[in-house]
């Protein structure tokens, strides 16, 4: 029932409105301005607004297509060969743990505080989600039918894109959905270190004013054009790769 | 051309010899049943002589030319539909060429149709379709029949002779069936013994088009007793 739980969603985040709506007119405090004084603290911005989330949605493109690129060709690797894996497995693990605080700093420290350097960080921290991920898509490819591929004569590149890469799908979006979730959160925190525009800077700017109203008007407009990116691109892909399926 | 030629020394499993000495010479165009008990090692066998284990002691020679395969299970890529899953195959020829082979296996209707949303029976009537389609010189069949109930085998029987015949192949199958071995095969290779070898080689004295269920009945119980 697609068409039910959409409305359940809508009444959902309604109810999450009211609620803020009511506490924000219960306490009548700058702390917590409620939902109308968030909308007119983003018209107050302006141009500059729509500046700042078009920065940062530009470096959540970049450091997520350069991740996803990097860390499914190294998890399918790990997944699909047990040298690799064996060898490369404590790298890993070492940079699955590596907080995220410090790949940034360490980059700004490395190569100075540049738009590379951001990228950069961002990307590092999530290459070894996806490569985490993908390693498992990797292991589950099936034998039976690359012994078909193999057998029939199959070239590489048909039988990525007819044999592996279709097994691997589901692991793609998998990595994308959380790889999305994680960049963009990852993205503010290395603007707000280390660069002088994107939302992150702003929210950054806009907390030494203590104006809260503005700072909620960018994390808003962030979080909006992250939806429309899921349930627009990510969504429509997903269900066109599971056409097939029973 | 030179015929299929194998001659396999040993093959191992985990310190285990799971093959001892399997050595025959096939001529072109011979039918050959591997006739044997489930787990002597005859799919064993067939992944040797298809190249897809490459880890054994001796050779296997392939008549030049393209091989194809038919497995216990159809193995066809759920995300393609059966059209495309013949088309995308090296050596299928055009889009017409591949819905004219599913008509011919009674598929017509169910072309556009993905793997997973067609009978069992059907997608392994597709798999037949696939390996006619790439006009293999050599035809390998791991236990194409099994577990299917005897009317289902008795279809599926006409169409592997169909594809036999068409492709005038080199043809190589696993049976655990007597029966189901004379009625498809010029020649038995019976395999038996741990590690498994070659215990009989012989030639069936039943032409092809004699093969029916009489005579073939009388051929196993002069074979192979009661």
């Amino acid at each position: 029932m697609p068409g039910s739980r959409s409305t359940w969603a809508l009444i959902s985040l309604a109810g999450l409105v009211a609620v803020w709506t009511a506490a924000a007119v219960v306490l009548q405090s700058d702390v917590l301005p409620g939902p109308m004084a968030v909308w007119d603290a983003g018209l107050r911005e302006g141009w500059e607004f729509f500046w700042h989330q078009g920065v940062t949605l530009a470096r959540v493109a970049s450091a997520f297509l350069l991740a996803m690129a990097i860390g499914s060709a190294i998890g399918i690797a790990m997944g699909m060969s047990d040298v690799t894996d064996r060898v490369f497995g404590g790298w890993l693990i070492f940079f699955l743990n590596l907080p995220a605080l410090v790949t940034i700093v360490l980059c700004y420290v490395w190569f100075g505080l540049i738009e590379v350097a951001a990228i950069a960080a961002v990307a590092i921290n999530k290459i070894p989600n996806v490569a985490a991920t993908l390693r498992e898509g990797g292991r589950a490819l099936s034998k039976d039918l690359a012994e078909m591929a193999q057998v029939y004569g199959l070239t590489w590149m048909d039988r990525m894109r007819h044999v592996v890469l279709p097994q691997l799908a589901p692991f793609f979006a998998v990595a994308a959905r959380n790889g999305l979730a994680l960049v963009w959160k990852i993205v503010l925190v290395v603007e707000l270190l280390g660069r002088p525009n994107g939302v992150g800077f702003q929210i950054h700017a806009q907390f030494q004013l203590f104006d809260v109203a503005a700072i909620l008007a960018y994390a808003l407009g962030f979080i909006v054009i992250v939806q429309i990116i899921e349930l627009g691109i990510l969504g429509p892909w997903e269900r066109a790769a599971n056409r097939w399926r029973r | 051309m030179s015929a299929l030629d194998i001659d396999i020394r040993a093959k191992w499993f985990d310190g285990e010899q799971v093959l001892g000495h399997v050595q025959a010479e096939v001529p072109l165009g011979q039918r050959v049943a591997l006739l044997g008990p489930s787990g002597i090692g005859k799919s064993t066998l067939l992944a040797l002589i298809s190249g897809t284990d490459k880890t054994f002691e001796g050779s296997v020679q392939r008549p030049s030319g393209r091989l194809a395969m038919i497995f216990q299970t159809p193995r066809l890529l759920p995300w393609r539909t059966l059209v495309q899953n013949i088309i995308l195959v090296p050596g299928a020829e055009d889009e017409s060429k591949a819905r004219a082979l599913l008509a011919d296996v009674g598929l017509e209707n169910a072309s556009d149709s993905h793997p997973e949303k067609v009978s069992l029976g059907m997608q392994r009537r597709a798999a037949i379709a696939r390996a006619m389609a790439v006009s293999p010189s050599t035809l390998l069949m791991d236990e194409p029949l099994v577990s299917l109930d005897p009317e289902a085998a008795v279809e599926m029987r006409r169409l592997l002779v169909k594809a036999m015949d068409r492709t005038a192949a080199t043809a190589m199958f696993a049976t655990h069936d007597r029966f189901e071995a004379l009625t498809l095969a010029d020649r038995v290779l019976e395999l038996g013994g741990s590690p498994a070898r070659i215990i009989r080689d012989r030639v069936s004295p039943l032409a092809r088009s004699e093969r029916t269920a009489e005579p073939v009945s009388a051929l196993v119980e002069e074979w192979f007793g009661a």
